[in-house]
């Protein structure tokens, strides 16, 4: 998956010059925390919430009276930017690696998007089933070369639609996990066949700790 | 069929609701139960009570449904060869909901049923009614979804709403997560839906966690209380009482639905809670007590999951029956009904209506903590469901609160007389239940429980309480227009020690006189509050939004303006349900003589960075 999949389209910006207090309304009209800036078509910087809350202050209102000021005095740059062909987890490397929350996407030299954590939540939330009605089935797993051929034979034996498959690198204090979202609302046969495979092991809740 | 009398909604043809031979929804329970009604004379043949019900037409489906699914299920309906493209991405792909010859008509006579019996109270035919093929609680407006092909509940509460405008009070029992009655009204604020179920974490279909509360103007009007694996009656049911009564005295319905799914029983084999027929019979009871405190008595109750066909199905079913019917509850199972049903069950039938939980559940090892991580979810989900003065006025019997001697306010009542644009009025701390007794309220009194007779019931209730100070405003002529309750805090606050919740309400005809202003002043100004720490939570949910003008952010503003003026900050907190919507707000002021340690065992509460992965 790439950047231009998930990523935002419609995006509102403002300009150094924009009144801070239009960029708030912006943000507040359209629920989001993030405004890129441009200057003659370039992104020159991103505008968070909390770039206005330092300048203007947390008043939920400014106070009448005070001076106008202009994104500029707020603004921080310079501004970290991925292409619309980067994949998705480059960007939530650099998401997570410095901190940030948005990233404006870039194509041809111009603004083509932004991507936000929201954004890379909602794959998240998607790529682990949640979209759909299902049982969460979490396996504890022996050598995932030996299993997994066993394991995705019972699942495509079993009529129960498969809504997430997710296995991660191992660990070398922890056995190798399975998370497996199927939508069924009686995964009993499922969950018995699985048992039958040797080196897998079906977490399931326990009268006993 | 009277007012007050009982309907009981059927259609033969919901028998052909069968997906299969080796399928757990069998629907052999229903022919049990209702075999079980008639030996148990609860219900003859020709008892005047039943409804003629049809099948649901295109139109009443499409309330919900849209018209490609509905064209789809008719099309499976006729039978094989099926297209298997068109089943699969419909939900009739799975050995869940395989697709059967004449499922179409089936599901439509279940919602048919639903509809006849949610109409019969809305015409007032009956106060209470029946449906007990009807409970089909996952199904999706373009899918099927666990067993379920038509949300009967879902078009039933649609009728509703559309033809009367009702709000409706949508209460799910199952063992599953309501999702498909939750979706379909998750914006809604006229529909307020609250499920108890055991958690998704291990659980089809793996929602109805404590954060989702609902969208956009729906933003608390859904309640999901996801208790764990392995929950017996008495944590269920404490659950249940802890949080329904005060949910019904917030929204005030017009009528109440329930579902009465019976899969938590501890034989069923599709969850894993541990709760027998006594739980079940205690909840309908409490929906039938509601019904008649608040609708009143409008209540339509409806089936559920059951996947222990004889065993639990009909002894569940036949005392929602006995509920609604105001019929005594029914002792010992017939021995003529188990004679028959016998031969088609594995174990032996029991004799007893009412499980006995010693006897039918095996001991749990992990128990107490089971109780323990139920009882903070209760905690969470009253502090955001409900105002802080209903959960002092609807306490919760299984929490033991931490009493703090030192905390009453050993003062004398102060009384003091403002003027405002409105006329003079008289203000009184540490009111005395005898004296807001005699005194009358203002029709504009109903913040908290939407009626103004009500609304002077809770405020008695309040005045009468241990550890409540309630401070009234009323006219020279008795009227009450205005109030500020301090009560102790609950759940999460408990253990801070010195710490009371604040509430305030002005009568809709004297806002914008100043007296919100003279009442906080005047609160302030007692020499004891210096020793406590005063919390409000502002809770978009909860405000009168219709009755002040504001749209949420000004009257977050305008609250938060208000109490700044009296030595209320909004304090920063990770508390979800705060953080749930961006205008909820938490105001506190600390006393200048409350000492450090106690400030700081406040502060920390304010970040406790809770699990809510549960």
């Amino acid at each position: 998956m790439l950047v231009r999949d998930i990523m935002t389209r419609k995006v509102v910006t403002v300009t150094p010059d924009t009144q801070l207090e239009e960029a708030r309304r912006l943000m507040r009209r359209g629920r989001f925390r993030h405004l890129p800036v441009l200057e003659a078509e370039r992104v020159v910087a991103v505008l968070t919430d909390r770039d206005i809350a330092r300048v203007l202050g947390d008043a939920v209102d400014g106070a009448a009276g005070e001076p106008r000021r202009p994104v500029r005095e707020a603004m921080s740059g310079p501004v970290v930017t991925v292409t619309v062909f980067d994949p998705i987890e480059d960007a939530a490397r650099i998401m997570e690696e410095r901190d940030i929350g948005c990233l404006p996407v870039i194509e041809d030299g111009k603004l083509a998007g932004i991507v936000t954590e929201s954004d890379l939540f909602h794959v998240l939330v998607w790529l682990m089933g949640l979209t759909e009605p299902g049982t969460r089935l979490e396996l504890r797993v022996g050598r995932l070369t030996d299993v997994l051929p066993r394991v995705v034979d019972v699942l495509c034996t079993s009529r129960a639609p498969l809504h997430s498959f997710l296995v991660g690198p191992a660990r070398p204090t922890e056995p190798r996990r399975i998370l497996l979202r199927v939508g069924t609302i009686h995964p009993a046969p499922l969950i018995a066949a699985l048992r039958q495979v040797p080196g897998v092991e079906v977490v399931e809740p326990l009268p006993a700790a | 069929m009277t007012a007050d009398g009982a309907c009981f909604a059927w259609n033969p043809a919901i028998l052909d609701y069968n997906f299969g031979a080796q399928h757990p929804l069998d629907p052999m329970r229903l022919r049990a139960f209702l075999d079980l009604l008639e030996d148990a004379g609860l219900l003859a043949p020709d008892d005047p009570r039943r409804l003629t019900t049809t099948l649901a037409t295109r139109d009443e489906l499409e309330l919900v449904h849209r018209p490609a699914y509905v064209d789809a299920v008719q099309k499976l309906s006729e039978g094989p060869p099926y297209d298997e493209a068109l089943a699969e991405l419909y939900g009739f792909g799975s050995d869940d909901n395989p697709a059967f010859e004449g499922m179409h008509q089936a599901a439509a006579a279940i919602v048919g049923a639903s509809l006849a019996a949610a109409r019969a109270v809305a015409e007032g035919a009956c106060g209470h009614a029946f449906s007990p093929g009807g409970g089909l609680h996952h199904a999706l407006p373009e899918r099927a979804s666990g067993f379920c092909i038509y949300n009967d509940i879902a078009v039933a509460i649609a009728d509703l709403v559309h033809r009367r405008e009702w709000k409706v009070l949508y209460v799910d029992f199952d063992a599953h997560h309501g999702d498909g009655v939750q979706a379909a009204f998750y914006d809604d604020p006229r529909v307020l839906t609250f499920s108890i179920h055991e958690t998704g974490r291990h659980l089809f279909p793996g929602t109805g966690f404590l954060r989702e509360m609902g969208v956009g103007a729906g933003l608390g009007y859904a309640v999901n209380m996801p208790v764990s694996a392995f929950t017996t009656d008495d944590s269920w049911v404490e659950a249940v009482e802890a949080i329904l009564p005060g949910l019904a005295a917030r929204f005030q319905p017009d009528i109440i639905v329930s579902q009465h799914g019976c899969d938590g029983h501890a034989w069923d084999p599709l969850s894993h809670l541990r709760l027998t027929t006594s739980a079940f019979a205690r909840a309908a009871q409490l929906v039938h007590e509601l019904a008649h405190d608040y609708c009143d008595g409008r209540w339509l109750a409806l089936g559920g999951g059951g996947y222990d066909v004889l065993g639990v199905v009909p002894r569940a079913w036949t005392l929602v029956w006995a509920e609604v019917a105001h019929q005594p509850r029914p002792e010992t199972v017939p021995e003529p009904w188990r004679d028959r049903w016998q031969v088609f069950a594995t174990d032996p039938l029991p004799a007893r209506f009412l499980d006995d939980p010693a006897e039918v559940v095996p001991p749990i090892p992990r128990d107490p903590e089971i109780v323990d991580e139920n009882r903070g979810k209760v905690a969470m989900v009253r502090e955001f469901a409900f105002p802080g003065l209903l959960r002092t006025a609807f306490p919760w019997p299984g929490q033991d609160r931490p009493r703090w001697p030192e905390q009453r306010p050993a003062a004398q009542s102060r009384t003091e007389r403002v003027d405002t644009a409105k006329g003079p009025a008289f203000l009184r701390d540490l009111a005395p239940p005898s004296l807001v007794a005699r005194l009358d309220i203002d029709p504009g009194m109903r913040a908290f429980m939407r009626r103004p007779d009500r609304e002077h019931k809770l405020l008695i209730n309040i005045a009468g309480l241990p550890d409540t100070n309630l401070t009234i405003a009323h006219t020279p002529e008795g009227v009450i227009v205005g109030h500020v309750s301090m009560t102790e805090a609950e759940g999460r606050w408990a253990p801070v020690p010195r710490l009371y919740e604040v509430a305030i309400e002005i009568a809709a005809g004297w806002r914008r006189t100043h007296l919100a202003s003279h009442l906080l002043r005047f609160v302030t100004s007692a020499d004891y509050v210096e020793d406590y720490i005063l919390v409000a939570l502002g809770y978009t949910w909860h405000w009168d939004l219709d009755g002040s003008g504001l749209n949420a952010f000004q009257y977050r503003t305008m609250l938060s303006r208000l109490f700044a003026k009296y030595g209320f900050d909004v304090q920063p907190t990770d508390d979800p349900e705060i953080m749930g919507s961006e205008t909820n707000v938490l105001l506190a002021r600390v006393g200048s003589r409350v000492p450090y340690d106690v400030y700081e065992t406040f502060h920390n509460r304010l970040f406790r960075r809770a699990a809510w992965a549960f």
